[in-house]
């Protein structure tokens, strides 16, 4: 076999290992009535996915597409806006495509550019998402950044330091306008909880394809409020682990289960959120801590956090994308 | 709550009226009881209804100004609630005692959570 088709062999399987989960993976080789269990990376790579490949029983190119779809899927926090205008002269192709050629980007008209880790933020794919029209025009940025990892601590001349090493990573931000004008700016999740400077840089990046000008946040709290105040009729779709509601001179309940498996609809803890939201008509959910549970439309539990900036939500795991866009659309049907 | 302010507001931001008005009669309404009232500026877009969170910050910015509302940064305790209110960033220092802990803590910018209030 040649050097060059193992490198990308490779890089493939390294993506995605650090862009999915195993679960994801096993979920596709089920999908195609392949043994798909595995326990860890290193024996779903050399037990399942290598052998697969030899006898041509999976293609490269089939898993360089999940790639591309499970490192959109999860891991993120997501901002929802909708569009003031027309949303459809944005998705309009030819004038997407002047726009690469603007950007110097034109390459990316015949398929998207797998470099692993660009050394700048980088558009590396424009596509759409068809049926008999244009659905949605995704457009998705590849970055480097350094995650922190503590690697030791000492006491030097009355200091007392902390080493850390920073080892490189890829990350994935992605917008989706959809062809009813919801647009989707998902960040992938880093290590602490503001997202504000991701957002700006990312909006600033894409914002050729999708002026923000044209856009405004879509709040989430007709979502939060119906959700929570449903909880007991919902319970076999979504499962709460934490709740906050804060009234208007700043005092806050937090409910919190004991176990992150139990569930704050069977507690006297949620009830007294709901206690507090009765007798203040301005108190409000601010946050919640919940999970989509598995069930004929999803394949495995999701975790979503209700938290942060109003239009914001987090899937903290990755996932498959048919369960991203499960949850996706369960939030935004909740919101209305 | 001067008017003279008010009708400043409403010049400053014509193509959001709605908006402003919606801003007012919050004011007016907090400041109509006794105590102090608070929110958080995700709080805020929901009930002054913006059309954007950036058009948001521009109005609170200038009602600020105008002394129509005060904003503070709340350093908030890890077992919840505040431990110390700043003015500014700069001024939040990088250890604090925490109140509800009973010992220093190192503040992270997570910790940070910006409050708009009003007094009566």
């Amino acid at each position: 076999m040649p050097d060059d088709h193992i490198n990308r062999e490779n890089t493939v399987l390294d993506l995605l290992s650090e862009a999915t989960s195993l679960s994801v993976v096993s979920e596709f080789l089920r999908a195609k009535n392949l043994t798909h269990s595995a326990g860890s990376w290193k024996d779903m790579r050399e037990k399942r996915l290598l052998p697969y490949l030899r006898d041509f029983s999976i293609t490269l190119d089939e898993l360089v597409t999940l790639v591309s779809s499970a490192e959109e899927s999860g891991d993120q926090h997501i901002f929802l806006f909708h569009c003031t205008e027309d949303p459809l002269e944005m998705l309009d192709r030819d004038g997407v495509h002047k726009n690469l050629r603007r950007l110097g980007l034109e390459h990316l008209i015949n398929g998207p550019d797998m470099n692993r880790m660009p050394q700048i933020p980088t558009i590396v794919d424009v596509r759409w998402n068809t049926a008999d029209v244009d659905l949605s025009l995704v457009v998705k940025v590849a970055e480097v950044r350094a995650k922190r990892v503590l690697e030791k601590e000492r006491a030097f001349h009355g200091k007392f330091i902390k080493i850390y090493s920073d080892k490189p990573v890829r990350a994935v931000n992605v917008a989706k306008l959809h062809r009813n004008g919801v647009l989707e700016l998902r960040i992938q999740s880093h290590d602490t909880s503001k997202y504000d400077a991701d957002l700006n840089r990312f909006i600033r990046l894409i914002n050729s394809f999708f002026p923000m000008t044209r856009f405004g946040e879509t709040s989430l709290s007709t979502a939060k409020d119906t959700m929570w105040a449903r909880r007991e009729e919902l319970r076999e779709l979504i499962r709460y682990t934490d709740a906050s509601v804060i009234d208007e001179q700043g005092n806050r309940i937090r409910a919190a289960t004991g176990s992150d498996q139990s569930n704050l609809s069977d507690s006297a803890a949620g009830k007294s959120v709901d206690y507090m939201l009765q007798q203040d008509a301005n108190a409000y959910c601010s946050d919640s801590n919940l999970w989509f549970v598995k069930s004929e439309k999803l394949v495995s539990p999701i975790h979503v956090l209700l938290n942060g900036a109003s239009n914001e939500f987090a899937v903290p795991r990755k996932c498959s994308e048919a369960d991203y866009e499960y949850v996706f659309s369960q939030i935004r049907h909740f919101n209305r | 709550m001067s008017l003279a302010k008010s009708d400043i507001l409403i010049d400053e931001f014509p193509e959001e009226p709605a908006a402003i008005q919606r801003l007012l009669e919050l004011l007016r309404d907090a400041t109509s009881r006794v105590g102090r009232r608070e929110y958080r500026a995700d709080r805020l877009y929901d009930l002054v209804r913006p059309s954007s969170y950036r058009v948001l910050i521009q109005i609170l910015t200038s009602a600020v100004d105008k002394g129509m509302l005060n904003r503070t940064f709340r350093v908030l305790s890890s077992s919840g609630g505040g431990i110390g209110d700043f003015p500014a960033v700069k001024e939040i220092p990088l250890v604090l005692y925490d109140s509800r802990m009973g010992r220093d803590v190192e503040v992270s910018t997570d910790d940070i959570e910006l409050i708009f209030v009003v007094q009566q």
